[in-house]
């Protein structure tokens, strides 16, 4: 579902974020990005949004090399990938059914879908009783699950998840990771890169861990720490 | 595009608008200005060529003869008047028939000259035409050697001054309108600059959810040319009401000006001041966004 080959990025100024890094990922895993700041994990998530283009190297993603997409194709390529990030990225002047919405909304869906999938995304992380309260009003936790909410409500092939527990205490953390972990239950793949060994060591799932820019370990059942 | 996307332009554009009101209000006024001064400049360089035409037209030479002189033969003067060169038509006119297209000419006022046709002061007169317009100073001339007149008239000058009046005015138009134009043109980027800038982080989210390019553009480029337009007819409206009420006025008190009045031509004319509103609008916006908006 997910392949990397040799994959290297060299940011300007010749700094070399990812340095010949290759690997996969099947339908339906679970997989840890782990490493300190400065590892590469986020230049690692951005190359996989097509935020960021390699330097070297090809990535394929269902069967699509989406180095080689087209302008025009990124919008549709970026609709089926979730995106869940530390700080949430709520709009804050619209409402966690709003927020979720919009994500519909950019898809050209008519309003009763859009109704209909959103509410029923916000009830999958347990936040429909909350459906019209604005981030302000929403702890941390609540805020992640309603970001959560929106990234998955496109149905996506892959859900990517940057620090997700990064702004939350212990027990949400867990709480979040526990809710990350049930949609891959039903069936999405889904890649989490953090640096907090709590979520990491509870799950024991795969772990790739990375270290400068290169994979210093791939293993089945990892914990955070080698 | 759904009805729901549609809606999500518009509100998003308008919430803008609002949301930086005193840019977008100097927006407005600087395109009502310029589209102000492009609509009196238009209409008054319409209707100076308008002028222009119509005396070109009337291109004639009046030799009047000399009052109280019988002996001319006035059969003999018109075969000598027609056997110079360029001279398209000759016709007598006498002095009567000179007082009836004075008094067509003022129309309402002729009642100034009641009591005045007892004692006609007008001389008997010729009007010649020419075949060609250039040809007006040449046989003026020769005609003004003529024994038998007392003085010979025509356009001395006056539609060449009118035409060189005009291109001054198109200079002078051009300038000015560009200039304003110029300056709208700005104030429409910053706007929508400032427009941007407030709604960098719901852009940046839009692009990571998978929003086209037009699904980001679109609400600014609207915004822009709401702005354009509002400002342009505005002014289309105020330069329309202006010129109407002044046509309406002249025909009353001064018939005899000459006034363009086609009403085809000029719904065109102000239809147009208001699209380059818009036009001005939308460049503002796509400047802006070419310029702040890196895809």
């Amino acid at each position: 579902m997910l392949q990397l080959f040799n994959v290297t990025k060299i940011y300007p100024g010749s700094i070399k974020a990812l340095s010949d890094v290759s690997f996969k990922v099947n339908k339906g895993e679970f997989v840890f990005l782990v490493g300190n700041s400065g590892a590469g994990k986020s230049t690692l998530l951005k190359l996989i949004t097509r935020e960021e283009l390699p330097t070297h190297g090809q990535i394929l993603v269902n069967g699509k090399n989406i180095v080689r997409l087209r302008g025009r194709e990124i919008p549709l390529y970026r609709r089926r990938i979730g995106m869940v990030f530390q700080d949430f990225r709520l709009l804050p002047n619209k409402t966690a059914f709003e927020n979720v919405a919009f994500a519909l909304e950019i898809c050209g869906l008519s309003g009763k879908q859009i109704k209909e999938r959103s509410l029923y995304a916000l009830e999958r992380v347990g936040m429909a009783k909350k459906a019209d309260r604005f981030p302000a009003e929403l702890s941390g936790g609540e805020a992640q699950r309603v970001a959560i909410a929106r990234a998955i409500v496109n149905n996506p092939i892959l859900l990517l998840a940057d620090e997700p527990t990064g702004n939350l205490d212990p027990e949400n953390s867990l709480a979040i990771i526990n809710l990350l972990k049930e949609i891959n239950y039903s069936g999405t793949t889904v890649i989490v890169a953090t640096h907090d060994a709590l979520i990491v060591d509870a799950l024991r799932q795969r772990v790739i861990a990375l270290k400068d820019g290169k994979i210093v370990r791939d293993e089945e059942s990892g914990a955070y720490a080698g | 595009m759904s009805l729901n996307t549609v809606s999500y332009y518009f509100k998003e554009a308008f919430k803008s608008i609002f949301r930086n009101s005193f840019l977008s209000l100097a927006s407005v006024v600087v395109v009502f200005i310029t589209i102000f001064i492009l609509g009196v400049a238009v209409l008054l360089i319409i209707n100076a060529s308008y002028l222009a035409d119509t005396l070109q037209n009337q291109l004639e030479i009046y030799a009047y003869l000399k009052t109280g002189d019988v002996s001319i033969d006035t059969r003999a003067l018109e075969d000598k008047i027609k056997a110079l060169e360029g001279v398209a038509s000759v016709k007598f006119i006498p002095k009567e028939e000179g007082l009836r297209k004075i008094k067509e000419k003022l129309g309402d006022r002729a009642d100034i000259l009641a009591g005045i046709e007892e004692r006609n002061p007008l001389p008997d007169a010729y009007l010649i035409k020419t075949k060609r317009p250039e040809d007006v100073p040449m046989v003026g001339k020769k005609l003004a050697t003529f024994p038998e007149f007392e003085t010979v008239k025509y356009g001395q000058g006056v539609v060449e001054k009118l035409l060189q009046v005009t291109t001054m005015l198109k200079i002078f138009g051009v300038g000015i309108i560009s200039l304003f134009g110029f300056g709208a043109v700005l104030l429409i980027m910053t706007t929508i600059r400032l427009a941007i800038f407030s709604r960098r982080k719901e852009i940046e989210i839009a692009r990571i959810l998978g929003a086209t390019n037009w699904f980001v553009r679109m609400p600014f480029i609207i915004e822009g040319t709401f702005l354009g337009l509002t400002g342009s007819l505005l002014a289309a409206v105020l330069v329309a009401v202006g010129y109407y009420s002044l046509l309406l006025k002249v025909s009353k008190a001064l018939p005899f000006l000459v006034l363009f009045r086609d009403q085809q031509w000029l719904t065109l004319t102000f239809a147009a001041l208001v699209g380059t509103g818009g036009i001005l609008g939308v460049l503002g916006s796509i400047l802006s966004l070419n310029k702040y908006l890196k895809f």
